[in-house]
């Protein structure tokens, strides 16, 4: 009982701490273009350093990522780690559009 | 060979040519360039005298003389009178909202009676829609749907039966039109023809895949739009539609999805925008990704001038097509369920008089006195200044059940901002809560308005109530957070209304846009490929630009400077590409 109570504080902790941040962090979200012949784990191993939310694959080696508030990373600061690297070909921004 | 040559043109145009003129021949004699007409004795036995003509060596063909007509094929549809685009007979078109050139001058059509005399059936051609879906149970749709039978994913991997597409927004297998953009532009390029109801589609049979990537209020991501592709690409799709578009930075993996999409065998038509721009200046993407097998449309009125709305591009909008007041199928209809002025049922904290009501026509110097009622901060808008440093202030309201019993629901207000770019934020958030929907869930969180900066003059903004269907409650709040840093006027909030979707089977509607414009051409891709089965990307778009006709309105404004002519393109004969041939 004790265990539950305290799940159900953490969760609402969580919940507050959420609420409490500003919008100004939200999460970010980018699409990957992996090398040829990389696999959404080589994708994992390199986001190693950073919180990620969710990673999903999008088809033809491209993948969406999105990376939790707390990872206070930018696209120039992730573009250019990745620069160096040997399984992801680029890293962008997953941009919004709109129908005409 | 002349004879066979001939043979073959009698055969493949008996259809309509099955009359003569009795007693009358036409005898074309080797030493001269053109046949004469000749008039046999009363009683003379015609194929007796063909077969004497061409004993003579002197002959080199004779025949008879054929009687033509010129067909029209119209289809019985009740609203194909409303369809100047197919059809213009300089009719007025019901329900229109573009005024200019309403009506427009007969002929100015994308010449469908004669192009449907050749075909009108599109059947062995998937269209993959990417859109906000498509009313797949519309009376004048659901016959030309895709069926959707052992479909697979963005991946290619298996995904067993889907109906009539996929859905990304929701990720599930029905694809359901919950904006109505979808379901317009599906009819636009292939309606049910000649089915005694509704409109009809540039092709009058036709596979629409429906793929759903935007949402309710027709915004979507690079994410979205590239599982679309691929989904397309993987399910077969010979044409993909992409009305839909933004500015920014070139998307580089958006333009690889595209590349691949057109290097696996796919006509990718996308609308120009609709700013009035010029793409050539401003990039509006897809349409200026710099791809051979990317046909982009700009919209023309009901007199082929340009509309005033869409945009242009001398190199990278390629050609126009008609996009005012075009009436087709369209999902259900949106209604308003509640508006708010803001005077009451508002809770804010921490403070309770950050966010303040201004009644009607009471408005600061800021805003004319006649802006109906406010909700602002600071307390007046820019009339109290501005607002403070270090704010975290929210305000919110709980509109109950009503919006989660419809099939869909929005809400709409227009804004008046000023704020510290990238630093101060106004957010919008709507949950299925009786109290402050931020602080309930960060999922609330419809968007971050920070990029706005400064603005004199009001927008309209809209967001989805997807988290309130089938919900007792439905908070929508607001919330202003600023820095410890520079300070602005502030936001000032009117006109708020929710509105609720009904779907239907049997709506229609007219819109505007280069969005509508741009179904056209690709139906016309469709017609053509059906047509020409071998057709490659290339030899379609070549056949649909250069089957177009020239208008003055497009001269410098397209690539092209021509507007699509739908008969022009089936009867444009292409250049064989893939072909080489040695001089010897």
């Amino acid at each position: 009982m004790k265990y539950f109570f305290g799940v159900i504080l953490l969760i609402l902790y969580t919940e507050l701490l959420v609420a409490g941040n500003s919008l100004g962090s939200l999460d970010k979200s980018y699409i990957v273009i992996m090398k040829k012949g990389s696999i959404q784990k080589d994708l994992e191993k390199e986001l190693s350093p950073y919180k990620w939310q969710e990673i999903k694959s999008l088809g033809s080696d491209m993948f969406l990522v999105v990376l939790k508030k707390e990872s206070n990373v930018n696209l120039i600061q992730l573009q250019k780690k990745f620069s160096k690297s040997k399984k992801i070909e680029s890293i962008e921004v997953n941009q919004k559009y709109h129908a005409h | 060979m002349i004879k066979i040559l001939l043979l073959i043109f009698i055969f493949s145009t008996s259809i309509l040519a099955d009359e003569f003129v009795k007693g009358e021949l036409l005898v074309k004699m080797k030493s001269k360039s053109s046949s004469v007409k000749v008039k046999l004795r009363s009683g003379k036995d015609m194929s007796e005298a063909i077969e004497e003509y061409e004993r003579n060596p002197n002959v080199e063909y004779a025949q008879p003389n054929y009687i033509y007509h010129l067909q029209s094929t119209t289809p019985n549809d009740p609203k194909f009178s409303e369809a100047w685009a197919l059809k213009n007979s300089a009719q007025s078109i019901t329900g229109a909202t573009y005024s200019t050139n309403n009506p427009g001058s007969s002929g100015k059509d994308m010449n469908l009676i004669n192009a449907w005399d050749l075909n009108t059936n599109c059947n062995s051609i998937i269209v993959a829609v990417l859109d906000s879906g498509v009313n797949y149970n519309h009376e004048d749709l659901s016959a030309n749907m895709w069926d959707g039978t052992n479909c697979r994913d963005q991946n290619n991997l298996f995904l067993g039966s889907c109906n009539f597409g996929y859905d990304f927004v929701d990720s599930d297998k029905t694809p359901m039109d919950l904006n109505g953009h979808g379901t317009h532009i599906a009819g636009t390029i292939g309606a049910v023809g000649n089915n005694s109801i509704g409109g009809v589609g540039v092709c009058w049979n036709v596979k629409i895949m429906a793929v759903r990537v935007a949402n309710v209020v027709g915004e979507l991501t690079t994410a979205s739009v590239i599982n679309g592709i691929n989904f397309a690409r993987y399910n077969g799709a010979k044409v993909i539609n992409m009305s839909l578009g933004g500015t920014g930075t070139e998307d580089t993996a958006y333009k690889t999805a595209v590349t691949n999409a057109i290097n696996d065998g796919i006509v990718v038509v996308v609308s120009a925008g609709n700013d009035g721009a010029n793409n050539d200046t401003t990039p509006m993407w897809p349409c200026s990704f710099n791809l051979s097998g990317i046909v982009c449309v700009a919209a023309v009125d009901q007199a082929y001038s340009l509309a005033t709305f869409s945009n242009y591009g001398a190199t990278s909008v390629d050609v126009g097509a008609p996009g005012t007041n075009i009436y087709n199928s369209t999902n259900g209809t949106w209604s308003s369920i509640q508006t708010d002025n803001f005077s009451t049922g508002w809770t804010q904290t921490p403070t309770t008089t950050v966010w303040k009501y201004v009644a009607a026509g009471s408005g600061s110097s800021c805003v004319a006195p006649s802006y109906p009622a406010l909700l602002t901060l600071p307390n007046n808008w820019c009339a109290d200044g501005t607002y403070a440093n270090n704010l975290d202030q929210r305000i919110w309201k709980n509109f109950g059940s009503t919006p989660g019993n419809y099939d869909a629901a929005k809400f709409e207000f227009e804004i008046f901002f000023d704020l510290q770019k990238n630093n101060d934020y106004l957010g919008i958030a709507r949950w299925n809560v009786n109290s402050e929907p931020y602080a309930a869930s960060s999922s609330s969180l419809a968007a971050s308005l920070s990029e706005l900066g400064t603005s004199g003059t009001a927008t309209t903004v809209e967001y989805d109530l997807d988290p309130c269907k089938g919900q007792s409650n439905c908070s929508i709040g607001f919330i202003f957070q600023s820095n410890s840093s520079v300070v602005d006027n502030g936001v000032a909030l009117f006109n708020f209304v929710i509105k609720g979707l009904t779907l239907s089977t049997n709506n229609y509607k007219s819109l505007n846009g280069t969005s509508m414009a741009a179904p056209h051409v690709a139906g016309l891709a469709a017609l053509i490929r059906a047509f020409n089965p071998n057709y490659t990307v290339t030899d379609t778009v070549n056949a649909i630009i250069n089957g177009g006709d020239s208008v003055t309105s497009l001269s410098g404004k397209t690539v092209s400077g021509k507007v699509v002519d739908a008969y022009g393109s089936l009867t444009y004969i292409n250049t064989p590409t893939g072909v080489t041939a040695t001089v010897q």
